[in-house]
């Protein structure tokens, strides 16, 4: 029986009993949101804003990795470079016959002889040789 | 209790409203930053952060046929100061004084200038650099020049092919000049956010798009949108020309004043961005008004494409509107490097040529000497050597009078060595045979001058000779008689038709002419004195040349000393073709010229030059040095010009000897030189020697004595 209507049942009408009501509670037509909800929405929020963060401090840190590689390399092409080149100075004839002639004792080459040498003969001629050879005998 | 529980409502909603109203003020600074005023913050950001750098190629290394290296670039570090960051001039400028063993005082000028930037040393030796920063100085920094150090491994040899490069590493002599474009290669530039000690920031990749205009990058818009609706200038005419023809309705209704549309605006840059993606539209006259810097100035002759070639259009656009358009900040159009080169040289043979004659000017204590070594059948020049030389790392501290190349750039008189030509000329044109004889006594008149032969005790017993016994024996006379049989036309056009009197084209900067005047003003006793090397200036490369034709069969080809170019990784190489400068002989003619040289050495004055083991030929000479004009009476140039082996020529060689002193004989002095130098070379080059069924002696010369003694 809703409480704003309360009838005397049992009193007579003339009768009437005075009660403190409470201000009826007005219906909100509001839906109750479970505390559940928003709490999973924010760590959601605060999760892919950290994903982006963390991509792009990575992708920075990828970046300055790259630049750090690009100097090594660089560095290490010059000492290669520097090598190359230590290694054309000792190839440089006018050191070398330094070397030769002070360290070593070399003078430079007092004869050359150069002998022709002739083309083998072939089976078949020297047969024929030999048989002028028998023949002349 | 209630009204002190209503109090603290109250304060709590007060203090609610405070904490609100900071929270709301911050969103709302913090929008105005982000997005009302962002493209403000933009550009004073990208002022301070942006920075851009020049980028320079690494200088291509030059190489000898076989692949050794004659000069190589190192990058090497260089000290920059920013004066206004030096808290103690004095005592950095003592530190670096004792570290570089300089003058104080010169560092300490260039540290109190306040100069934000300036150079205190230019690529110096890395230990000192490595001394320099471990002081660390402030205001005192170490920046690695990517075009590096240039060096010569090998020392003098070859430095007049060289040549030798400036502090900023452009070729100054010799081929580092003469293919500076090759081995330079192409700067690049680079634009990105620096920090406070210029390093590079590398968040800015250099996105698509980069270079392409946006509607945030109009400083002012008004005046930009003004510029162009008038259009006064090349630049914004051209732009106008090229803008669709709705954009210039637009800028032609837009009155000047106020903000443009911002429809105008974007269709602007629609159309700026089609310029900036197309070819380089950079043209002197159009941008002849235009303050270009002088690294724009260098890219834009650069042959680059994509987004490279956008980057210079943005650039270009930057330059022509600095006041209204803002710098793009992401930038990076790479360096090429440069290209290394094979030089024609043989470096063992360059060594050989240059020992020895340095050896044989000490010897006759001469004032100088040239040799040059050239292969006939393609014009390689196999070694080039100038008396006296210089180490091509000092090249710009040497004197000029030894850095010139005198192999190139010295005209003088041939002598006796231009009989060899009037013999070719003389069998070539049919006007003369190996038969006919000429007169060759001691003194011949023509037009009213006496001619004699030598004073060298050689004279014609039977007062006549063939043309080969002119040459073996090489008389005056018989010479100008020869030249008088063939006449002026015919010996005039021989000499043009061998390369006299005009350039041979050798890829070697500097090159004379030598002087030969017009067949026309010859007089009879110029006809005379040319038919034996007089009144005619040669080069030492025309003679090669020339003598080349003879060794080749007629077939003269240009001399060159780059035989091939390649990409620094060894990729992409490009073999140069050898030039032919025409055949102005008939091959029977070069047959019986080469047989005469050989009896010059033979039987006549160039017996010096044998080589054992092997048959050679060649002509001396003997000149009058001329200065000022006129023949200097103590001064001679003795010269030899051969050919070996005479059967299968592979080399020519000029000798010439500037000066001697006592000796003065070709025969003498230049013409053992060649004995001495080909003896070694032909060994070198691998040549047979000849076969006549016996065992060949092939020993060298022996020794000089001071060699001996110090062995």
């Amino acid at each position: 029986m809703s409480p704003y209507k309360r009838k005397s049942i049992l009193l007579p009408k003339s009768i009437e009993i005075k009660t403190k009501r409470e201000k009826p509670r007005k219906k909100l037509f509001i839906y109750r949101i479970h505390p559940v909800y928003p709490t999973i929405l924010a760590i959601a929020i605060v999760f892919f804003i950290s994903a982006y963060l963390s991509q792009c401090s990575k992708l920075i840190r990828v970046q300055y990795n790259t630049h750090q590689l690009k100097i090594q390399k660089f560095e290490i092409q010059k000492e290669n470079r520097k090598i190359a080149l230590s290694i054309e100075k000792l190839e440089a004839p006018g050191r070398i016959e330094m070397i030769a002639r002070k360290k070593l004792g070399m003078i430079s080459p007092d004869k050359r002889i150069v002998i022709s040498l002739t083309e083998p003969a072939s089976t078949a001629e020297l047969e024929e040789a030999d048989n002028k050879v028998a023949t002349v005998r | 209790m209630k009204s002190h529980q209503k109090v603290m409502k109250v304060r709590f909603f007060l203090l609610f409203i405070v904490l609100a109203l900071c929270f709301f003020l911050l969103i709302g600074n913090l929008l105005r930053i982000q997005a009302f005023e962002y493209n403000r913050y933009r550009k004073l950001a990208i002022n301070q952060q942006v920075g851009q750098i020049e980028i320079n190629a690494l200088r291509g290394a030059i190489y000898d046929r076989n692949g050794s290296c004659l000069a190589f670039s190192v990058a090497r570090p260089s000290i920059a100061v920013n004066a206004k960051m030096v808290t103690n001039p004095e005592r950095t400028a003592t530190y670096l004084a004792l570290a570089l063993g300089w003058k104080k005082k010169d560092i300490l000028a260039t540290l109190e200038s306040g100069a934000g930037f300036a150079w205190i040393a230019r690529k110096i030796d890395e230990r000192v650099a490595n001394q320099i920063e471990r002081l660390q100085l402030p205001g005192v920094y170490l920046i690695n020049e990517s075009s590096g150090k240039r060096f010569y491994p090998k020392a003098r040899i070859a430095c007049h092919i060289l040549g030798y490069t400036g502090v900023d590493d452009q070729g100054l002599e010799g081929a580092e000049a003469n293919y500076e474009e090759i081995l330079a290669g192409k700067v690049g530039l680079m634009r990105s956010a620096m920090d406070q000690r210029g390093r590079i920031i590398p968040i800015g990749r250099q996105s698509e798009g980069a270079a392409l205009l946006n509607m945030a990058d109009y400083k002012e818009p008004v005046k930009f949108a003004v510029k162009l609706k008038f259009a006064k200038d090349p630049v914004s005419r051209y732009i106008k020309e090229h803008c669709s023809p709705e954009t210039r309705q637009q800028l032609n209704e837009y009155s000047g004043y106020g903000m443009p549309p911002v429809e105008l605006m974007q269709a602007v840059t629609d159309d700026l961005n089609k310029l900036i993606k197309g070819p380089c539209f950079f043209e002197e006259k159009r941008f002849a008004d235009v303050w270009l810097s002088e690294i724009v100035r260098k890219l834009v002759i650069q042959d680059r494409k994509g987004e490279e070639l956008q980057a210079i259009n943005r650039l270009l656009i930057e330059e022509t509107y600095p006041d209204e358009i803002v710098q793009a900040h992401d930038l990076y159009i790479p360096p090429v490097p440069g290209k290394n080169i094979y030089l024609t040289i043989d470096e063992t043979v360059q060594y050989i040529v240059e020992k020895e004659l340095d050896k044989q000017v000490k010897k006759f204590h001469a004032a100088g000497g040239t040799v040059i070594v050239m292969d006939p059948s393609n014009g390689d020049i196999l070694a080039l050597a100038n008396s006296p030389s210089y180490m091509p790392t000092h090249g710009i501290d040497a004197s000029r009078a030894v850095v010139r190349n005198k192999a190139v750039c010295d005209n003088y008189e041939p002598g006796s060595t231009f009989k060899i030509i009037l013999a070719a000329a003389a069998f070539d044109c049919g006007k003369v045979s190996t038969t006919d004889r000429f007169f060759s006594g001691h003194s011949l008149e023509i037009g009213g001058y006496s001619l004699r032969n030598a004073n060298d005790g050689l004279s014609s017993i039977n007062g006549t000779e063939t043309v080969e016994g002119v040459i073996t024996y090489s008389f005056n006379t018989g010479s100008a008689a020869i030249g008088l049989r063939i006449g002026t036309p015919v010996l005039s056009s021989y000499c043009e038709s061998l390369g006299f009197g005009k350039a041979t084209g050798v890829d070697m900067p500097g090159e004379a002419e030598g002087i030969l005047a017009p067949g026309k003003f010859w007089k009879p006793i110029n006809l005379a004195t040319i038919s034996y090397g007089h009144g005619i200036s040669v080069t030492p490369m025309q003679m090669v040349q020339a003598y080349g034709a003879i060794a080749n069969e007629g077939v003269m080809m240009r001399p060159r000393i780059v035989r091939k170019m390649s990409d620094q990784d060894g990729k992409n190489t490009n073999v140069l073709t050898p030039k032919m400068s025409g055949k102005p002989l008939k091959a029977k003619t070069s047959h019986e010229v080469l047989k005469i040289l050989k009896g010059v050495c033979e039987n006549g004055t160039g017996k010096a030059a044998l080589v054992k083991g092997y048959s050679v030929g060649g002509k001396t000479g003997t000149a009058n040095m001329v200065v000022n004009g006129m023949y200097a009476a103590d001064k001679y140039i003795a010269s030899f010009v051969g050919v070996a082996p005479i059967e299968d020529p592979r080399y020519v060689m000029l000798i010439k000897v500037d000066e001697p002193k006592g000796v003065i004989w070709g025969g003498s002095v230049a013409a053992p030189l060649f004995n001495k130098i080909g003896s070694q070379i032909l060994w070198r080059l691998g040549v047979q020697p000849k076969d006549d069924g016996k065992a060949a002696d092939l020993t060298p010369p022996a020794p000089e004595k001071e060699e001996k003694e110090a062995e």
